[in-house]
């Protein structure tokens, strides 16, 4: 019976030329969008490799300067294109892509690739993410909104309900086929999840892209077949398929056009950022006593005094190490004090923001595909945080081993310690591991919970109409 | 007066179904808040650009007393200032008459971007693009990498302002009230009946369309000037922003009516109102998203901008040849310069001189890097320009972008200057660094100010013609077609 169900629908759909073509479009662009973005993937990921290449070298052929020179001389890293990011570059194309390494100065990612673009509309549609995310729930009402409502209007769904056919089965039938159609819409994803398998590199493990996958294909079924069980439901209840379609693209449109935008206002005007100018204000005053008075500069007196101390020394010349290697890694530790101050406080904000939004996906569940798929492609404001941090530690790292080489060179005695490039390749290169797929996937379980609840509710929806009675009236 | 007549007959129909009044009550409310978000955001911009200057004011005045007896720094400031703000002020007097300290100091010179009177109808490019650079003797690539702090998510999503609106969720409803603006009276058996009344069809069409388009499009117009007013402040009433209102509000009113005449040339089809429906949706998702997304990829694709990591590798590349060759590129410096006296160790003991000769170095080599990045954005600017005629959206988003001041080419414009005003402060300033020497009032005073000159209320007459170019050729072919279909036997059954 249920096979009848399936092979009825999907004849009407081929016989609808004017739908099939519209549909019919869909597997083209997405193969497109998905060409495209995993070819500028791949000449991203080689620039990004020459750019660390060089880099490296740059840092490397300093030339014999001090190693305090060298630490303002510093170095760049970029963050690297993971192996998902060509299915949802997510918030990639917002968030900085390379970051300077310097002394007294923690950089934050700077340069996002959104602003080398001319999109004045940013509805993101040139990513295979976001036409799933967008584009299918709309395939899916147009196939289906008529799916009960037009059997009604035509007056064969008594016909069908008077065969002995279960209203229940009828509607699994129906959303059988819709699902059927979006699965041959969006193999070519599969093709190119194929693909990312094969050519991960050393960004990820095979595993880790596999689970990722398998989690973002999950998702978005629970996705897709909540807003299949959500038209069919609508189409069982509503008054006429006019009726239908209309509710169904308003609640699209809210889900995905309105809700998230108001959201994220929201969110903003709520939990306030602050400026550029006010970080840098805030920073300085931290740097400063209450009566304006150095930190660092009293530091490196109380560290004088206690040095001077400590070796029964006078001058600090006589002091068994540099003093000025001490006092600069004394100042630095100051400052990376006060900038994970003003960090945490500005990660405060953009978590009560993020926890706004997140919030908004329990009325719009394209904020909760949105988010896992994101996620879970490497593609969101946690992994780029956490890029951001182990560039920071890394910064710390090469900052205090120019730090400590200044220190151990006592002046006249230059030779006591490596100089130039053996320094230099004392500060290991910068490698950088995505985090696991564990890692991820424990992020995105409440959007992962909220799909899930979406399609229980949804097919809940579905299953408890009776779309027979209306007919029958 | 008959064609009045039907307007009211057509008014009372429409406004006695009770979803045409939700639809507009709720696309009011968005409107509202559509409004609200514009005008916060523009005030927010507004709001940092005034405070910026108002710092830069008070900078100034601190630097400048220090080339008078004034000493008294909080009746400089005019207001009390806190232990950390007095000794920022004491650096300031400190570093006024030294050209290196003050070229390097930051946060007195900068070029700002105030927003213009419209910006709330239209964010625009103006989340993603800086509208201030500090200008500094720093490299003009760090110059010109300013970033605010927003959160990635906001950023992604998109605006949400009245344009926005008006592009993206207007169409979805002028579909839902036009979608059966014909075949709702063959469905209901009417048909037949209305065409055999004297009164002509076309007159009813016609009446339809303007309580089913113009008026949401007007209600659109009405709420979001509402906000305008209310935000105004001093501009409200000024001639040049009444003009670009009213552009914009002939742009919102052709857009509804490029929506109107797709919705009656599929009408004019003779489907179902659930097929022509279908039709309208399936062409908003090609008009609105697809379509766009197209030709901003496509310009992408023909002119690719090199990513930023090239330029960081290329600069830090030159920079490490022009360290290397330091001091010959001083020498050359006052070789090419015979008027400029070259400090001596005393005047110059830590050789900050050669550090500012590599800067110029790599700035002068620098500059083709930034032209070819330059070069390849105005490419994907030109061919996004020449494909808008199929992405009515997008080019109607441009045109109301710049008539709000936020558009690419205002921050394009903006960037520029800014570069320039780096140029010129540098060519004013590097003189007097290079030779030691300290500063006198008349010098400082001389340094260049940056003016922009009403940027933001300047209009691209170019992009505004193709917005409404695109929407009158579509709009004219939508109603051609539908008037050659409905001049033919309409199906009445």
């Amino acid at each position: 019976m249920l096979r009848k169900v399936v092979a009825k629908e999907l004849r009407e759909i081929v016989r609808d030329r004017r739908l099939c073509a519209a549909v019919g479009a869909v597997p083209v662009l997405l193969i497109a969008i998905l060409a495209m973005n995993w070819y500028e993937r791949r000449r991203l990921v080689e620039s990004q490799h020459a750019a660390e290449h060089a880099a490296r070298e740059n840092w490397l052929n300093q030339g014999n300067r001090d190693p305090h020179g060298a630490a303002h001389h510093g170095t760049f890293l970029f963050k690297p294109k993971l192996p998902l990011s060509f299915f949802d570059p997510g918030l990639d194309p917002y968030l900085g892509t390379t970051i300077r390494l310097e002394a007294h100065r923690q950089h934050r990612l700077a340069n996002r690739p959104a602003a080398d673009g001319v999109d004045p509309l940013r509805f993101d549609a040139a990513t295979a993410a976001l036409t799933l995310q967008v584009v299918l729930p709309l395939i899916a009402i147009l196939l289906g909104f008529s799916a009960i409502s037009g059997e009604r209007e035509r007056g064969t769904l008594p016909l069908l309900l008077s065969l002995g056919v279960p209203c229940g089965r009828l509607l699994l039938g129906k959303a059988i086929t819709i699902l059927s159609v979006a699965a041959f819409l969006v193999s070519p994803v599969a093709l190119f999840f194929g693909g990312a398998l094969a050519g991960t590199g050393h960004e990820a493990s095979l595993t880790d892209t596999a689970m990722r996958e398998a989690l973002i294909v999950f998702a978005y079924a629970m996705y897709l077949g909540g807003w299949v069980s959500l038209t069919l439901g609508v189409s069982a209840r509503a008054g006429s398929s006019r009726m239908a379609l209309i509710v169904l693209v308003a609640i699209w449109a809210t889900s995905v056009l309105i809700v998230p935008r108001l959201a994220s206002e929201t969110a903003r005007r709520v939990y306030p950022l602050p400026t550029q100018e006010d970080i840098e204000r805030q920073t300085k005053q931290a740097m400063r006593t209450a009566d304006g008075k150095s930190r660092a500069a009293e530091r490196s007196r109380q560290l004088e005094t206690q040095l001077l101390a400590q070796y029964g020394v006078s001058r600090k010349e006589d002091l068994p190490m540099n003093f000025d290697g001490v006092a600069l890694q004394a100042a630095e530790e100051l400052t990376d004090q006060i900038h994970d101050e003003v960090d945490a406080s500005l990660e405060a904000i953009l978590a009560r923001q993020d926890r706004l939004v997140e919030g908004a996906a329990l009325v719009s569940p394209f904020l909760a595909i949105r988010t896992a798929s994101m996620s879970l492609a490497g593609t969101d404001r946690s992994h780029h945080d956490r890029f951001s941090r182990t560039a920071e530690e890394h910064r710390r790292t090469l900052v205090r081993t120019m730090n400590e080489a200044l220190a151990r060179r006592k002046r006249g005695s230059d030779l006591q310690t490596p100089t130039g490039r053996e320094l230099w390749e004392s500060v290991e290169e910068f490698r950088y591991r995505a985090p696991s797929w564990h890692w991820s996937a424990r992020a995105v379980v409440p959007q992962l919970a909220l799909l899930g609840a979406w399609f229980a509710v949804t097919a809940g929806l579905a299953l408890s109409a009776k779309p027979g009675f209306r007919g029958a009236d | 007066m008959r064609f009045l007549r039907v307007l009211h007959w057509e008014w009372r129909l429409a406004t006695s179904e009770r979803s045409y009044g939700m639809t507009l009550a709720i696309l009011s409310g968005l409107t509202l808040l559509a409004d609200l978000a514009g005008v916060s955001w523009a005030a927010e911009r507004r709001g940092v650009i005034d405070s910026t200057r108002a710092r830069e004011a008070e900078n100034l005045r601190f630097m400048r007393s220090a080339f008078s007896d004034e000493a008294d720094l909080e009746t400089i400031a005019g207001r009390r200032l806190s232990a950390s703000e007095r000794t920022q002020a004491k650096t300031l007097r400190v570093i006024a008459k030294l050209p290196t300290s003050l070229a390097y100091f930051g946060s007195n010179w900068s070029a700002l971007l105030r927003p213009s009177f419209l910006a709330p109808l239209a964010i625009g490019h103006s989340d993603l693009w800086p509208d201030r650079f500090a200008i500094t003797a720093w490299s003009k690539r760090t110059n010109l990498e300013r970033e605010d702090v927003v959160n990635p998510f906001h950023l992604a999503t998109g605006p949400f302002d009245p344009s926005t609106l008006v592009v993206a969720i207007l169409p979805l409803v002028l579909i839902v009230l036009t979608h059966d603006m014909i075949s709702a009276d063959r469905e209901r058996g009417i048909l037949a009946l209305t065409l055999s009344q004297p009164t002509p069809y076309s007159q009813v069409v016609l009446a339809r369309l303007v309580t089913r388009v113009v008026v949401p499009s007007a209600l659109v117009i009405g709420v979001s000037a509402l906000g305008l007013v209310i935000a105004g402040g001093a501009n409200r009433f000024a001639a040049g922003p009444a003009v670009r209102f009213v552009l914009w509000s002939a742009l919102v009113l052709l857009y509804g009516a490029f929506w109107g005449g797709l919705a009656l040339m599929v009408n004019a089809l003779g489907n179902s109102s659930g097929a022509n429906a279908i039709l309208l949706v399936v062409f908003w998702v090609g008009t609105v998203i697809v379509g766009p997304a197209a030709v901003v990829k496509g310009a992408a694709l023909a002119s690719p901008v090199p990513p930023r990591s090239e330029l960081i590798t290329v600069e830090r590349a030159i920079r490490a040849e022009a360290e290397k060759n330091g001091q010959e590129l001083l020498d050359r410096y006052y070789r090419d310069h015979p008027t400029l006296v070259r400090p001596d160790r005393k005047a110059d003991p830590h050789g900050q001189t050669r550090w500012d000769a590599i800067a110029l170095e790599v700035d002068r080599r620098m500059q083709p890097e930034f032209d070819r990045f330059r070069g390849r954005f105005e490419g994907q600017f030109h061919f996004s320009a020449r494909w808008q005629p199929l992405a009515p959206a997008l080019a109607v988003k441009s045109a109301m972008n710049d008539l709000a001041g936020t558009s690419l080419e205002h921050h394009l414009e903006f960037t520029a200057r800014a570069e320039d005003y780096h140029s010129a402060f540098m060519d004013d300033l590097r003189p007097m660094m290079m030779t030691r020497h300290e500063l006198s009032r008349p010098e400082f005073d001389r340094l260049p100010r940056y003016d922009d000159h009403g940027l933001a209320d300047a209009i691209h007459a170019a992009t505004i013609a193709r917005g409404f170019g695109v929407l009158g050729a579509w709009s004219m072919v939508f109603y051609l077609t539908s008037i050659l279909r409905l001049r033919r036997a309409i199906a009445v059954s």
